[in-house]
């Protein structure tokens, strides 16, 4: 088992045309590629590069996958920092994924493009980052396109998302001119040849002209950084420059802090400032065990003042935070937060209260996927065959369950009706229906019994949008999508009493039943949404059949007499009733009960 | 519902006017280092399309979430619309 704080945990996120699946690509070929060429020192060509190439890129999209750096310089070549790169979805609209995504996050990159800038969806997913306190770095991408700016995407950084960047590379050059960066730490230019390979590159002096700006710009690094710790300021202001490694550490302090966001540069798609990027994430992002310990909950999301503290040593918590399907079956993205998993032990997941065996353990890498026999806490790992877990369940020990992400989900409000075009879609409908339901929590699919349509319901209008863009892209399926409908109730307004006698003794057993009773409107802010009493005495309606009366009531609540919606909020009291000696029974009552509907409709 | 609408701070007049006519009751105004939060409750079934004219009133910039809050009592008018409509299905689907 590995070193923890040899571990990052980092989420590319960034405006859909930002390039975040280039950078995403580019860090996976990067790794990939030095680590292979770390054991074999052979090269491949460019045509072989960039096919792999297109093989990644479809890897991407598997949510979390796993690659190892040893640094541009090879500075780390014995013990490489191992990255689980997480692909934040860009669509904001996903609420609950995009929280929980960030959730098993320690460290992001913050991708924006150097010609658009700060375009609204970054301003989104910038949003989200800060509340659930993320460490980022930012990376100015797309330096090499007509009309970037690097400085002006830093004003931008400052006054439309009021952060602070931390510049840490200046680039050389802009546009066409494009040629490399220079670090300002260490006052050393990056410089690309032209082949465009991400190795070929040579370490220079600044370039004459850059000198003055160097200097400015690294002055006000280190300013910023000293503000971290008192000594080195003072030391700063006594006009001694710290060294590299203090100045590294406070930065460090201060990323993690979020107090400020290193900020780097370059072009992914030209395959320049990528490395240094990478650096930076070992630098300067936090390890598991560095960022706060994630609290645990009940499984009413209250808080129980326990936290899931990032150690191998500690019982088992992991948090299962996407499903996705692929040829070899469901694949459950797992981030164990403290504890061990090992292959074929047993787990209990506390939102079934079940337990599961773990079959397979994965780790998905650039090019393929790695069996493992086991994994600790700070891992992403996926797991092979697990049927009953779904996105949010929390995996734990059995002898100390815990819960990580509260199980109590907003009741959808909007629904709409999908009816497949034909047969042949009917059954495609019901497959993928089944696999978005285990994929969102906030999704629920229904039956409508008086129509037969399939209903969908969910969080708002766009959720369902989406949920339908899926269905007919991702799963081929086309349907009819009714109007959406408001999940209204009904109510009563006024007491009543009344009297309803259920009668039927026309031949065969009969059935008799009479009830006296009010109905009644229950306080606005009540807990219950039906309350059943019966104040009868003297027997007029026997013990045993008071339940009976009460499901008849209940039962008729659900379709209200005005529009056919549930009604809710009142309260219904048995006052007295008759009875038949022979006739009279449970059915009986419940029948009768049911028929008194019409009833809450005159009030 | 509960909303929680986010725009940028010279969206809020237009934002706050809207939420108006969509029978929203504003409960609180927060000021944010990248704009204004507003807090509101708002009927759901006035909120369709929301987030379509959210983004032309902000430029693309505004935000929104809202989840179930409570039931109310709706307006005469609105309750008689939706039975109206639920009894005209009814028949439809009874022919």
């Amino acid at each position: 088992m590995s070193d923890l704080s040899l571990y990052r945990n980092i989420g590319i996120f960034a405006h859909v045309d930002a390039g975040k699946t280039t950078t995403t690509e580019r860090i996976l070929a990067l790794t990939g590629k030095i680590h292979k060429i770390g054991e074999v020192h052979d090269g491949e060509s460019t045509t072989d590069f960039m096919e792999q190439e297109a093989e990644r890129g479809i890897t991407i999209q598997s949510a979390a996958v796993s690659c190892f750096w040893n640094g541009a310089d090879q500075q780390w070549g014995k013990t490489p920092y191992r990255f689980n790169v997480i692909d934040t979805p860009g669509h904001v609209d996903f609420t609950v994924e995009v929280y929980r995504s960030l959730k098993v996050l320690d460290g992001g990159i913050g991708v924006f493009c150097g010609s658009g800038g700060v375009e609204p969806q970054s301003e989104t997913n910038w949003r989200y980052a800060n509340e659930s306190a993320v460490a980022r770095i930012i990376f100015v991408n797309k330096l090499d396109r007509t009309g970037a700016d690097f400085y002006d995407v830093v004003d931008q950084i400052k006054t439309v998302l009021a952060a602070k960047p931390l510049i840490m590379v200046l680039p050389i050059g802009i546009e066409d001119n494009m040629v490399g960066v220079v670090d300002l730490l260490t006052r050393k230019a990056w410089v690309w040849d032209e082949t465009g390979e991400p190795e070929n590159y040579t370490i220079e002096d600044v370039p004459a002209d850059m000198v003055d700006d160097v200097e400015k710009y690294r002055a006000e690094l280190i300013e910023t950084a000293v503000e971290q710790d008192d000594d080195l300021m003072m030391e700063y202001l006594d006009g001694n420059e710290p060294s590299l490694e203090d100045l590294k550490k406070c930065i460090r302090k201060g990323t993690i802090a979020l107090d400020f966001f290193p900020t780097y540069c370059g072009s992914a798609f030209k395959n320049k400032g990528v490395q240094v990027l990478l650096d930076a994430v070992v630098d300067f992002l936090p390890s598991p065990t560095e960022v706060p310990a994630q609290p645990e909950v009940d499984p009413e999301g209250n808080e129980t003042g326990e936290f899931a503290i990032v150690t191998p040593d500690g019982p088992l918590r992991a948090l299962a935070f996407k499903i996705m399907d692929d040829q070899y079956g469901a694949l459950t993205f797992t981030r164990i937060y403290s504890g061990k998993l090992s292959k074929g032990s047993t787990v209990l997941n506390t939102f079934t209260g079940k337990t599961e065996r773990i079959g397979r353990i994965v780790e998905m890498s650039a090019d393929d996927r790695i069996e493992l026999d086991g994994a600790q806490a700070g891992d992403i790992v996926a797991l092979v065959g697990l049927k009953n877990v779904q996105t949010g369940h929390t995996l734990c020990d059995k002898e100390h369950p815990a819960t990580l992400e509260p199980m109590v989900f907003p009741d959808p409000v909007i629904s709409i009706a999908v009816a497949p075009v034909d047969k042949a879609n009917a059954e495609k409908l019901g497959t993928a229906i089944g696999k978005m339901v285990k994929e969102d929590p906030t999704f629920i699919v229904e039956t409508d019994l008086d129509s037969g349509e399939t209903i969908l319901k969910g969080m708002g209008e766009l959720h369902l949008d989406i949920k339908v863009d899926i269905l007919k892209r991702t799963h081929g399926c086309e349907v009819i999508v009714g109007k959406p409908q408001v999940a209204y109730r009904e109510t009563i307004t006024k007491r009543i009493e009344d009297s309803y006698t259920h009668k039927k003794q026309s031949g065969g057993s009969g059935q008799y039943g009479k009830i006296d009773y009010i109905i009644e409107p229950l306080p606005e802010d009540s807990e219950e949404e039906f309350e059943f009493e019966s104040k009868v005495v003297g027997g007029n309606v026997p013990k045993e059949f008071w339940p009976a009366v009460e499901k008849g009531f209940s039962l008729s609540k659900d379709k209200g007499v005005l529009a056919g919606f549930p009604c809710l909020n009142f309260k219904v009291t048995l006052v007295d009733g008759a009875q038949h000696a022979v006739d009279s029974s449970a059915i009986a009552f419940e029948i009768q009960s049911y028929s008194c509907r019409r009833c809450p409709a005159r009030s | 519902m509960k909303l929680d609408v986010f725009t940028p701070e010279d969206n809020v007049g237009d934002v706050i006017g809207d939420m108006n006519r969509r029978r929203g009751m504003i409960k609180e105004q927060q000021r944010t280092p990248t704009g204004i939060r507003v807090k509101a409750d708002a009927p759901l079934s006035d909120m369709f399309g929301y987030i379509g004219d959210l983004r032309t009133m902000t430029s693309g910039r505004g935000q929104f979430s809202m989840e179930f809050s409570h039931y109310a009592a709706c307006p005469k008018n609105v309750a008689e619309e939706v039975i109206a409509d639920v009894k005209k299905r009814e028949e439809e689907k009874n022919k």
